[in-house]
């Protein structure tokens, strides 16, 4: 019974911090779910238009998997307090926060797990001990094949750059030795594998090792990072047993490079697990302490999330289609949109709910276009003659760090 | 025990090897923190002073760096007997770099009573990327590690043989290394502390040698006490300081005022970040020093496969967590302090203190897994030797090839060869060398001094000109020195309104001056061309007819 009421009370507090300003914050959608949301209105119609609609799965998703926690938790027999820590973890974690609120792979397959470790709950309780030697040996065997046999295509302009490097050099003898595709590719391996061994990428946004493309967040509470030291101090079943699952999720997500916050937040679990493992060595003034630490930068995180402040470089959200959509559809005009505002067709699309009667999506060469009757919309560059062009309307793409603008032929 | 000492002379043998072989040549280049170190060590043999004629100085003005005085003046009876050049400037920290490997053994071998612990330490710091490139350069760094490393090994003897000496000892090494380099300077009086608290009780027992220890101690630090409190001993520090970087810090936004937004927080925030980054395994094991000089194409600090020892390592500090392995945990701790308090991201020189410690735990975690092989013991030594050489040889091919290639500009490649060239052109001619910073900071002078030998005397009379170098020298942290060595001047050059200075020579790099600016000017005459390794041009030498 009270099992029922902490479960209640965890989905309301999850559900609240999920649901609120589901819509607009993040701050515009990814291509991601314009896509989605494209793909869907052929089955569900317009209401997939609101963005609110188009991410309330995920953020039911993520309520779910919170509850899920909750009951694996306890049935896979954690104490009481290892229970609501970790429970308490996952519903204020930013990375969680975060995925359930934008179309998220990784939280699909975070509650298809969940769900399945409750259903082989006594064949894994049992055999656990045989699952975790399986794990290591696949961890070995998924890492051995992605450096030996996957052999990407990067991997040999590498190979071909050193090789020049010492041709150059006139230091021919065993080139061949020491630049080869097998060794560049295990040191591709070490490195996207040791990507997630860095406290940068979970405590700092990636700072100060932030990747170039990669979409950098929060992901744990800083408070916390001593906690993934400490709970190496005793040693623990649950610790090597943690640490194993990890390295195999991780081997899984370097085969298939998986570098984002989305998928990779399979690793979340057993993080918490470990961080948790790590309170739990101390004493119950310090966890409490912690926790109110954590509420301290929770509200300093929700601040800022809920500001739209925490958008990176790489964010792929593109708030500023919105806008440009919006108003563009208000001239009532007919525009030329260029194809350097990538992907412009789908956000237009979807935010003017398929109605690009108005518009037309092409490549644009200025000095080739002589229509005066219709508007163009372009990217701020060089060729843009302001002599033979009359700017309309000016967009600071600061994301891209570009300028669009619409504008038309004197 | 002959036998391990037997051990530790053939990694020693093999550590001088690693660090002393081609030392001049590799790597290609030769950076201006060597040359003034080197030249400055030169003057003092010659003349007693400094370049800019201060005897015995506390600290070395040189280009405003200020360096600590102990590898300049031990540097002295070195290059008395090699004469001044790149190898015997740098011989000193190979023979640091030596050292260290040796202290790594004994400090490993006092943590633990184990030899096999010590050896596997000593040939994990003899081949570490670290070890061997901090060892290959005139790096003040290196000797301070050296000096830290023997005062650790002292206090460690202390604890095991409550014998004054040792403490005496000790502390010689640990003053020695804060004359040695900056973040000792910050690191010593931590470390003392926590040292002092820790070792409480054996302390107190010496009694009444306490007032002699703490009067001694007094006595070595006053000389460096005292320019701590003029510009020549802070400049440095404030120059790299992150308070004083005009950046930002990640996360703010001038337009917010708010306290998620407030920038001592979220600067507070950036120094834990910098800290930490210091322990995160794809700096330590994959991704090298963000800084072209200091990094090894492909290589850094440590070998991937030290980390899973590494973590072994750590596992027994925690486990057999006594008075010493505390000692240890504090200098681990301590370490990466004075390199996280600046604005440069994971700089491997301002962290050398972190690596040593880091390493004799690798090779005591090497230990854990021998000690607890029944079987295989002789298999996984010559598994664990097989690894190490041929990590060590693709790290060496890296350094050698790859690295002479893609990193020679940034060891400023060139001067040598453009001071060999500029001493052959008849004597009176006009030879300007530009100086092509942005910012300009007229360092070049320095390899004219170094390759050219000049006269310190010479240069002295020159540097006084400027007026007494006593009264401005510790105080004043501006650039101030001549811009002119005999017929060189040093300027920065606008070559649209200096093409027309008939009978000039003008040294200039290659992205300044491209071939289409004189190429086709018959008033023009190319003297030289200097390539970098990599054939790319570097410098050109050209005559105004």
């Amino acid at each position: 019974m009270q099992d029922r009421y902490s479960i209640l009370l965890v989905s309301i507090i999850a559900a609240l911090i999920r649901f609120w300003q589901l819509g607009d914050i993040p701050q515009g959608l990814s291509l991601q779910e314009v896509k989605f949301a494209l793909y869907l209105s052929n089955v569900f119609g317009e209401v997939v238009y609101n963005p609110f609609l188009l991410r309330l799965p995920f953020a039911l998703l993520g309520t779910v998997s919170i509850v899920l926690w909750f009951v694996f938790l306890i049935k896979y027999n954690f104490s009481r307090q290892v229970t609501i820590l970790a429970t308490l973890l996952l519903i204020f974690t930013p990375w969680h926060i975060h995925q359930s609120r934008v179309l998220s792979i990784g939280m699909v397959i975070m509650v298809l797990s969940l769900i399945l470790l409750l259903i082989l709950r006594k064949l894994i309780l049992r055999y656990y001990k045989k699952i975790y030697f399986v794990l290591s040996c696949m961890f070995i065997l998924v890492s051995l094949y992605s450096i030996i046999l996957q052999n990407p295509i990067n991997v040999k302009h590498e190979v071909g750059e050193l090789r020049g490097y010492a041709s150059r050099l006139n230091i021919n003898s065993f080139s061949y030795l020491f630049s080869n595709k097998y060794l560049e590719s295990l040191r591709l391996w070490e490195s996207l594998t040791f990507e997630y061994l860095d406290l940068g990428n979970y405590f700092f946004s990636g700072y100060p090792r932030e990747r170039w493309g990669v979409e950098e967040i929060q992901k744990f509470y800083l408070v916390l990072l001593p906690f993934i030291f400490i709970s190496f101090i005793k040693r623990s079943s649950v610790n090597v047993s943690t640490v194993i699952l990890s390295l195999f999720m991780i081997s899984l997500l370097v085969l298939f490079k998986i570098r984002d916050s989305d998928v990779s937040i399979v690793l979340l679990l057993p993080l918490l697990l470990i961080i948790v493992k790590g309170l739990m060595v101390m004493a119950q003034k310090i966890q409490v302490l912690v926790m109110v630490l954590m509420f301290i930068e929770f509200s300093l995180f929700s601040f800022n999330y809920y500001t739209g402040l925490t958008e990176g470089l790489f964010s792929p959200r593109r708030p500023l289609y919105e806008k440009i959509a919006k108003e563009i559809y208000s001239l009532n005009k007919n525009i030329i949109v260029a194809d350097r505002l990538q992907n412009a067709r789908y956000y237009f699309q979807y935010y003017l709910k398929n109605d690009l009667e108005k518009l037309k999506f092409r490549e644009v060469k200025l000095e080739m276009e002589n229509d005066k009757e219709r508007y163009f919309l372009d990217v701020l560059s060089n060729g843009l003659s302001l002599e033979r062009v009359e700017i309309i309307k000016e967009y600071d793409d600061s994301q891209n760090r570009k300028q669009i603008v619409l504008y038309r032929i004197r | 025990m002959k036998k391990i000492l037997l051990i530790l002379l053939l990694i020693i043998f093999f550590s001088t090897l690693l660090r002393v072989v081609f030392l001049d040549n590799l790597p290609k280049g030769f950076f201006r923190d060597e040359a003034a170190l080197g030249y400055n060590a030169y003057s003092l043999l010659k003349t007693g002073k400094d370049e800019y004629g201060v005897s015995n100085p506390l600290v070395f003005r040189s280009f405003e760096v200020f360096f600590l005085p102990a590898y300049v003046y031990l540097s002295v009876p070195i290059i008395a007997i090699f004469g001044l050049t790149e190898f015997s400037t740098r011989l000193l920290s190979a023979i640091s770099g030596i050292l260290i490997v040796a202290a790594a053994f004994f400090i490993a071998f006092e943590l633990t009573k184990n030899k096999a612990a010590s050896v596997f330490s000593a040939l994990i710091v003899s081949i570490a990327p670290w070890g061997i490139f901090y060892s290959r350069g005139a790096f003040e760094g290196n000797l301070g590690l050296a000096f830290f490393s023997l005062g650790f090994l002292y206090w460690l003897k202390f604890l095991n043989r409550n014998k004054l000496t040792y403490v005496i000892f000790a502390i010689i090494f640990f003053v020695l290394s804060m004359y040695s380099y900056q973040a000792e300077r910050f690191v010593v009086p931590l470390i003392g502390i926590i040292f002092f608290l820790l070792s409480f009780k054996q302390i107190i027992e010496l009694r009444k040698n306490l007032i002699i220890i703490f009067l001694f101690i007094l006595i070595l630090i006053i000389p460096i006490s005292m320019i701590s409190f003029n510009a020549g001993g802070y400049h440095r520090a404030i120059g790299v300081s992150i308070f004083n970087s005009k950046q930002n810090p990640p996360g703010f936004n001038s337009k917010i005022d708010f306290i998620p937004n407030d920038l001592f927080l979220l600067r507070m925030r950036q120094i834990i970040a910098l800290y930490a980054s210091y322990f995160s395994p794809l700096n330590l094991f994959v991704k090298g020093d963000y800084d072209m000089q200091r990094s090894v194409e492909k290589f850094t600090v440590f070998y991937t496969w030290n980390f899973p020892f590494l973590s072994l390592g750590f596992l027994w500090l925690f486990k057999t967590f006594n008075l010493k392995n505390k000692l240890l945990l504090s200098w681990i701790i301590i370490a990466p302090v004075p390199a996280a308090l600046t604005t440069d991201l994971f700089h491997t020189y301002r962290s050398l203190l972190l690596y040593l410690p880091l390493s004799i735990l690798t090779g005591i975690g090497i230990s854990n897994v021998f000690d607890n092989l029944s079987k295989f013991k002789l298999l996984f030594i010559f598994t664990i030797l097989l690894i190490s050489l041929s990590s060590v040889s693709f790290f060496l091919y890296s350094y050698n090839v790859y690295n002479t290639y893609t990193r020679s500009r940034y060891w400023e490649f060139g001067y040598k060869e453009i001071v060999s060239f500029t001493g052959t052109l008849p004597k009176g001619t006009r030879v300007v060398v530009d100086d092509y910073k942005k910012d300009p900071k007229f360092e070049n002078y320095i390899y004219f001094l170094f390759h050219a030998k000049t006269d310190p005397a010479k240069y002295q009379y020159e540097v006084a000109k400027l007026g007494n170098p006593n009264i401005y020298y510790y105080s004043n942290p501006s650039l101030l020195r001549p811009n002119r060595i005999g017929n060189i001047t040093f300027e920065q050059v606008d070559w649209p309104t200096r093409r027309g200075d008939t009978g000039s020579v003008f040294v200039m790099p290659a992205s300044d001056l491209p071939e289409s600016e004189f190429m086709t000017d018959p008033k023009v005459k190319l003297l030289k061309e200097i390539r970098y390794p990599s054939g790319e041009i570097a410098f050109r030498i050209i005559k105004i007819l």
